[in-house]
Formats: C-alpha cells, sequence, structure tokens
C-alpha cells in the first residue's frame, strides 16, 4: 500500500517537473515562475510557524512569488529536513532551519546535517538567557559561578535533556571552569520549565529571552545575562554574559535553507527575495510586536554560522555525556 | 468593576460580536470530525486573526477552541469515536446510551453539561484568575505524580467485567506511550533506529483507531452477518428531574475539570477521566456505569469544558500556557502586541474582560445553536451500517493523516484500530489502555524529576499535599476494590444456584 502511494506521488512529481521544464526553460531571470515551499518541521501555531509565516506573507507582497507553507513536525524538526534534502535541488523547496540542526547527528537522532543544504538566510535569533525568580539569593552570574566553584550543584530548568539550552549553559560551564556543578532538570518544554523556576523548585532557568519577557517586564524573573553579543530591545536591562565576562553566544536560530546542490544564482534570488521581504515594514513591525529578535545573516555567513554551531554542540554534547557521533 | 465596564464596551463591536458565533460554528465542524481538534483548527485560523484587530481574532480563536471541545462528544456518543481527545471519557457512557436508543438524550445532556461546566468556568477564571494562576505555582513536580497517580486509579473502575483485563490493557498503554524520546535520559526507546518511531506515538491517530476503527470493524462485521438493526434515536429531552439527579454530578465535575486544567500540561482528556472516576466513587445503588449511565456523560464534558476555562488561568495570568491550545492562543495575543502574564488584567482590560463576556455569549451560542442542530447530527445513526461505517473509516484515515500529514500516522491508526478490535472480541477493556498512555508518561517523568530534585531521597513522597493526593490515589484503589468484589459476589452466588 505504501508503494503504491509513494508510486502515485512520484508520478505526480514527475508530471509536474516536466510541465515545469517544458513550459520555462531554467533561467534564472525566470525564477520563480512558480510556487516556492516552504516546509517547517514544528506544528502550526508554534513559534518557527509563525515566525516563517509573517516572513513568507511579506515575501509575497514584495517580491512578487508564491508561497505555500506546509508543516511537517516531528523529532525536532528531523523530519521536515529529511524531506526538503530529498527534494528537487531547484530552488522551489526550502525548510526552515530548526537549532537542533547542530545537534541531530551528534545525538545519533539522524545523519542530517547544515552539510546537506545550502543556507539561504537567517532572520530571527532568538538568545538564551539566564533568569532566576525575584528573591533569588543570586543576584548575578559571578554568584551562580561563585557558588558553583564552592561545591554547591546549581539546578538549571530547561525544556528537555538534550535541547539546546542544555548546550548553552554547558557552555557557560565550559567558560567557567565548573562543568559537573550545572544540573540539568528537564521539563516537557518552556510550558512547564517557567512554573518550576517562577515557584523556586529550581535555581535558574535557561530559555529564549522571548519565552519570559513578561515576566522579567512584571519584576517575577530577574535576568542574570543574556548569550548574545549585544544587548537586546526587548530586554534592554538585560546584561549580556559577555558583559558579564563570560564570552558565550548562544541562541534559537529561524533561518531557510534550500537543498545542497540548488543552483547559487537561485539561492541568490531566493537570498534577494527574503531580504527583502525581513526589510519590510509588515514583517519589522511584526518583529516589534512579538519580541523576537530580527538578526540577518546571509547566505554565507549564515553557513559559516551554522559549521561553526555545528562544533560547538559536538563538543559541548560530549561534555554533557549525550553525543553518539 | 471597571475592568468589566471597559470589557463590555469593547465587545459592543459589530466584528466582536460576528465573530462569536462563527468560531463556535467552526469549532463545532472541527470537533465533530475525528482527528481534527481544537489545536488543529485554531492553528488554521491562526494566520487570519493577524489581520484582525486583538479582541475579535481572540474572540474568534476562543469560540473555535470551546466549540470543538464541546463537539468532540457528538462522534463519541454516536460513533464511539471520541471527536477530540477531550471527549475520550464520553465514550464510555455516552456511546451505551446511544445503543440503548438514548442517542438524543446523550447528546442534549452533553451540550448542557458542556455549556453548565463552560459558563462555571468562566466565571471561576473571571472573578479569581490572579490569585489562582499564584495557587497553581504551589502544584510542582512531586504534586504532579501524585495527580498522575490519582488518574492512574481510575484504571481499577473502568476495566468492566475483571480487572485483571483492565491492567492487562493499561500495560500495553504504558509500554505504547514509552516509545520515543526518554523524557529524562534523552536517548530514544523501542524506536529501532526508526525516525518516526523515536518521535513517538501520536495520541489522536491512536484515538481514532483504537476507537473509531475498531468500532467500525465490530459493526461491519455484524453487519456481514445479518444483524443490521436500526437505533432508535429517543428523546431529545432530559427527563424530569434532571436538576436533582444530574446538577451535584455536573457541579462536582465542573470544580474538578477546572482546577486540573490549571496546571499545565494537564488537559481535558485528563480532567474528563479524573471527574468521571470521582463521579462513580460517589455513585448511588441503581448507577449503572459503563452501560449508558448520563452521569458518566456529564461528568467528562463538564470537565473537559471547565478545563479548558481552568488552563486560561496560567496561559493569561503566567503567561504560560496551560495547554497546546492555549499555546496557539498566546501566539495570537503575542502577535497582537499583547504581553500575557502578571501585568496582561491591568494592561489590557478591554481584552481580557471583554474575551470574558464573549466566551459568556459563545456559550449561549452554543447552546442555541447545539439545540438546533442534534435533531439533525443524531441521524448519522439511522444512515444504513453499511454507508457510515466505511465512511468513518475514511474520515479516520483523513483525520489522522490532516493532524500533521505524516503518513506513519495513518499506519499508528490502523493498527490500533486492529489492536482496539482484537482487544474488544476478547473482552479487554480500551479504556484503561488509553489512560495509562495518556497519563503514564506523566508519572513516571515526574517521578524521575522529583528523584532528580532531591538528590535519590523519597522524602518528597511525604509532603503534605503530594502525601495527601497520594493517600486519596490508595483509597480510591480500596474502594473499588471492595466493591468490585460486593458486586461479584451476589452474582456468582447466582450462577453457583
Amino acid at each position: 500500500m505504501t508503494n503504491t502511494s509513494f508510486g502515485i506521488r512520484a508520478s505526480l512529481l514527475g508530471a509536474t517537473m516536466l510541465a515545469a521544464a517544458s513550459a520555462y526553460p531554467a533561467h534564472a531571470q525566470d525564477f520563480p515562475s512558480e510556487p516556492i515551499r516552504i516546509v517547517i518541521g514544528f506544528a502550526a501555531g508554534g513559534s518557527t510557524d509563525t515566525n516563517t509565516r509573517a516572513l513568507a506573507n511579506a515575501a509575497e507582497q514584495v517580491c512578487d512569488a508564491d508561497i505555500v507553507i506546509s508543516n511537517q513536525p516531528g523529532g525536532s524538526g528531523v523530519l521536515a529536513l529529511e524531506t526538503v534534502r530529498n527534494s528537487e535541488a531547484d530552488g522551489y523547496t526550502m525548510a526552515t532551519t530548526p537549532t537542533e540542526i547542530s545537534a541531530l547527528k551528534h545525538l545519533g537522532l539522524s545523519d542530517v546535517t547544515h552539510e546537506d543544504f545550502k543556507a539561504v538566510m537567517r532572520f530571527i535569533f532568538d538568545p538564551h538567557g539566564f533568569f532566576v525568580r525575584s528573591g533569588s539569593d543570586y543576584k548575578s552570574m559571578d554568584d551562580v559561578i561563585n557558588a558553583a566553584k564552592n561545591g554547591t550543584k546549581i539546578r538549571i530548568a530547561t525544556s528537555g535533556p538534550a535541547s539546546p539550552y542544555a548546550v548553552t549553559f554547558q557552555d557557560v560551564a565550559r567558560a567557567a571552569g565548573v562543568s559537573g556543578q550545572f544540573v540539568n532538570i528537564p521539563y516537557q518544554g518552556d510550558a512547564l520549565a517557567i512554573p518550576a523556576a517562577l515557584s523556586g523548585e529550581v535555581d535558574l532557568i535557561v530559555t529564549n529571552a522571548s519565552n519570559v519577557v513578561g515576566q522579567v517586564k512584571s519584576g517575577d524573573f530577574v535576568p542574570l545575562g543574556v548569550a548574545t553579543d549585544e544587548r537586546i530591545d526587548v530586554m534592554p536591562d538585560a546584561p549580556t554574559l559577555k558583559e558579564v565576562g563570560i564570552e558565550v553566544t548562544g541562541g534559537s536560530i529561524y533561518g531557510l535553507a534550500a537543498p545542497k546542490d540548488t543552483p547559487e544564482d537561485r539561492v541568490a534570488a531566493l537570498n534577494d527575495c527574503f531580504k527583502k521581504a525581513f526589510d519590510s515594514e509588515s514583517f519589522q513591525s511584526f518583529i516589534a510586536k512579538t519580541g523576537v529578535n530580527p538578526a540577518y545573516l546571509g547566505a554565507e555567513d549564515f553557513d559559516a554560522y551554522l559549521t561553526d554551531e555545528y562544533t560547538r554542540y559536538g563538543e559541548l554534547l560530549k561534555t554533557l555525556g549525550l553525543a553518539k557521533n | 468593576m471597571s475592568g468589566w465596564y471597559e470589557g463590555l464596551s469593547a465587545l459592543m463591536d459589530l466584528s466582536v460580536l460576528v465573530m462569536i458565533p462563527l468560531g463556535v460554528v467552526l469549532g463545532i465542524a472541527v470537533g465533530a470530525i475525528p482527528g481534527l481538534s481544537a489545536t488543529v483548527g485554531m492553528a488554521m485560523f491562526l494566520p487570519f486573526t493577524f489581520t484582525l484587530d486583538p479582541l475579535t481574532g481572540l474572540v474568534l480563536l476562543l469560540g473555535i477552541y470551546n466549540g470543538a471541545c464541546y463537539a468532540g462528544a457528538i462522534p463519541a456518543v454516536l460513533l464511539r469515536t471520541p471527536g477530540t481527545p477531550s471527549s475520550a471519557a464520553t465514550t464510555l457512557d455516552g456511546y451505551p446510551m446511544a445503543q440503548k436508543g438514548q442517542a438524543g438524550q446523550a447528546l442534549t445532556i452533553s451540550l448542557v453539561a458542556s455549556v453548565a461546566g463552560g459558563l462555571i468556568g468562566t466565571l471561576l477564571l473571571s472573578l479569581f484568575a490572579p490569585a489562582l494562576a499564584r495557587y497553581a505555582l504551589s502544584f510542582g513536580t512531586p504534586e504532579y505524580f501524585a495527580i498522575a497517580i490519582l488518574a492512574l486509579t481510575i484504571i481499577a473502575s473502568v476495566g468492566g467485567g475483571s480487572m485483571a483485563k483492565g491492567f492487562v490493557s493499561a500495560f500495553i498503554g504504558l509500554t505504547i506511550a514509552s516509545i520515543g524520546f526518554d523524557p529524562i535520559a534523552g536517548f530514544p526507546r523501542l524506536s529501532f533506529d526508526n525516525t518516526s518511531l523515536s518521535g513517538g506515538i501520536s495520541l489522536i491517530p491512536m484515538l481514532v483507531g483504537i476507537f473509531g476503527v475498531s468500532e467500525a470493524l465490530i459493526q461491519l462485521e455484524r453487519v456481514s452477518n445479518m444483524h443490521e438493526r436500526m437505533t432508535a434515536l429517543g428523546s431529545f429531552r432530559m427527563g424530569a428531574g434532571w436538576v436533582k439527579r444530574l446538577g451535584p454530578t455536573m457541579m462536582g465535575s465542573t470544580l474538578v475539570g477546572f482546577f486540573s486544567g490549571m496546571l499545565p500540561g494537564v488537559g481535558g482528556d485528563i480532567g474528563g477521566y479524573l471527574a468521571y472516576n470521582e463521579t462513580k466513587r460517589l455513585a448511588k445503588p441503581g448507577d449503572r456505569f459503563g452501560e449508558g449511565e448520563p452521569k458518566g456523560v456529564v461528568a467528562a464534558e463538564a470537565a473537559n469544558n471547565a478545563s479548558n476555562m481552568g488552563s486560561l488561568i496560567p496561559t493569561l495570568a503566567l503567561g504560560v500556557p496551560g495547554n497546546t491550545q492555549s499555546a496557539v492562543l498566546l501566539g495570537a495575543l503575542l502577535i497582537a502586541g499583547v504581553q500575557p502574564g502578571p501585568g496582561l488584567f491591568a494592561a489590557a482590560p478591554e481584552l481580557v474582560f471583554g474575551s470574558f463576556l464573549a466566551m459568556t455569549l459563545a456559550y449561549a451560542c452554543m447552546l442555541a445553536i447545539g439545540l438546533l442542530g442534534i435533531r439533525l447530527w443524531v441521524r448519522v445513526v439511522q444512515i444504513p451500517a453499511v454507508y457510515l461505517w466505511p465512511l468513518v473509516l475514511v474520515f479516520s484515515v483523513v483525520g489522522s493523516y490532516a493532524v500533521r500529514n505524516e503518513p506513519f500516522d495513518v499506519l499508528v491508526m490502523l493498527m490500533a484500530g486492529v489492536l482496539g478490535y482484537l482487544m474488544t472480541k476478547a473482552n479487554y477493556p480500551v479504556a484503561p489502555l488509553l489512560i495509562a498512555a495518556i497519563v503514564g508518561p506523566i508519572a513516571e517523568e515526574n517521578f524521575r524529576r522529583s528523584m532528580i530534585l532531591n538528590e535519590g531521597s523519597l522524602t518528597w513522597l511525604f509532603q503534605p499535599l503530594t502525601a495527601t493526593i497520594l493517600l486519596l490515589a490508595a483509597a480510591s484503589v480500596v474502594f473499588t476494590f471492595v466493591r468490585h468484589r460486593k458486586t461479584q459476589r451476589p452474582a456468582r452466588a447466582d450462577e453457583a444456584s
């Protein structure tokens, strides 16, 4: 039964490609002449979905492209990445790049890495931050690190055992020389980790800055450090880790990538289109409202970024005892 | 008080008022189709709300949220297939009622219970949200474990005739639930290096398969054996004296649903089962749970709608989603430029109180639409079985594929269907399987996290709140055993003579 359905799909795909090939010779200036498909590896309604849709809406307006979005959630974005890796490298299919793309192969969950793709652009970087509840004994990152150096275990809430948050706090532990004193307390997602940190069940929480903008504004959470180079607009009073002497950056990324054999000129055309969308008024006002941190990287820079992250994740997951490859 | 006034004036806007019935109707449509849940419906319409002003968009999404929660009961009663996971407990007595020729009454009862649970929930939410949000924070990891154990004790009471068979069923459920990532250590379990399996078994396809598909197979088999029979619809009235008979159940279940819904991660499905269990424990002589007892339908449906309202407490007052549906609401609020969290009630009173008032109107709409619609929906059971059940199969395939466009989910649904069929044939109850699959992972994860937080010591089990809930769970089990023996003894005596 599975064979039949795949057969039908393959022949349909073949027919579409034939039609496309005969009607439009593959010249860059004709691109895009058919709808561009973006496969999102997370469920509709989540942050990756809403951020990507906002960008796609803007792109449809500014560069005269039809964009079709499909959601294929599963395995931290693995299913969508595998789909796009195996699809036609003609620039008409892209995947959103989950933060986990730097971790999947190290964790032995999939052999998919950034090397299977050509990076198109990064549009949002939502930095991880260290937050404690108001009234906590820890008033600064120094307090936390000193306590750890004196042998106190620091219990840190994250959204899962191998979540990118754990990689970031492990990087901080490595930089400060306190590996082993930071204990990961994994919850099933931020929705359960945030209340645990508010109630004092754990000592601190590492999470995306955008997740706790409201709690920081109301004073329920105190930011100790945000893992980015410059302070972010939505939390102007929150110090960066760099300011407090820790050279660590890390966060959730939202970006686009095409299959690795996609022609350069098409990648350039895609980048051009989505850069315009990024700069558009509609996307910038979306950014301002939702509190995520816009952070554009062009195709080459994004590719270099993903390469560095892949190495960094590999090292840190190894020290966390989670790496297989 | 001024908040209410601002809410009322914001509500007096034509576009907002139009969205109230529209949302409810859309919600009923998604909720009634097995496989399509409230989350899918809300996510579908989320992009549309970007173009609306905040209250208008929010009212639409809330309408879908609550409409779907009610409508999940319709296929649960008529086809033994919960339209959304929240209505899983409704099948226990709703479907037997329909088979006894009381489909009309069962639908009316589920509607009235949904509306009552929702309205009381809205009232509690609007009066006490900020205070209750603080209270919900006192439920930490150990308390979650205790609540999960309390919910698991239901297995003993929904086992039907044989308690042993109930436990076998629950064991299968626990095994299924342990497929996928280990929640604490982060490694895939029972995945056999298969990406789809390592993602775990999704609840909705399993639910659709184990109830809907297995029932379709059983009914089709019956048809092929020439046992076609027309099911009577029965009266649509709830019967005289229902307030006295069903009122206490409605009230109690609303409270159980509301307070469990307040805990992030505890949804209407668990709320429904918890309320069903408490109702059953307080049963009076003559109540026949599992054989079409109206109280069972009331308990499940009042609780799940109240749970919807409860889950809005952490969503609005803490800025933390109470369940997957309110995660979509949270997204909508953020995109509208509103920051949910402790400051929301002061910062956007027109939005908060406007949506509370809108939900009250939405429940009134739901009652009206429901009462009109019931007579139509109930005709489903009069469709000849040879057409009806193949249609159910088709919808099951479409519905489980639609959740995330994953062929694997269809496979899961079909296998769950066969499993459910075999179990029903061998007189194994399927409800324990489902309860174990939903609640088991919560129990495991919170037990292990409690152990980590307490560095291997078991003292956390004796914290006052945790210990109280665990004692309640133990009492529930003892009680069920005693009652089980009481009902079994006379039956055996009859057989002997």
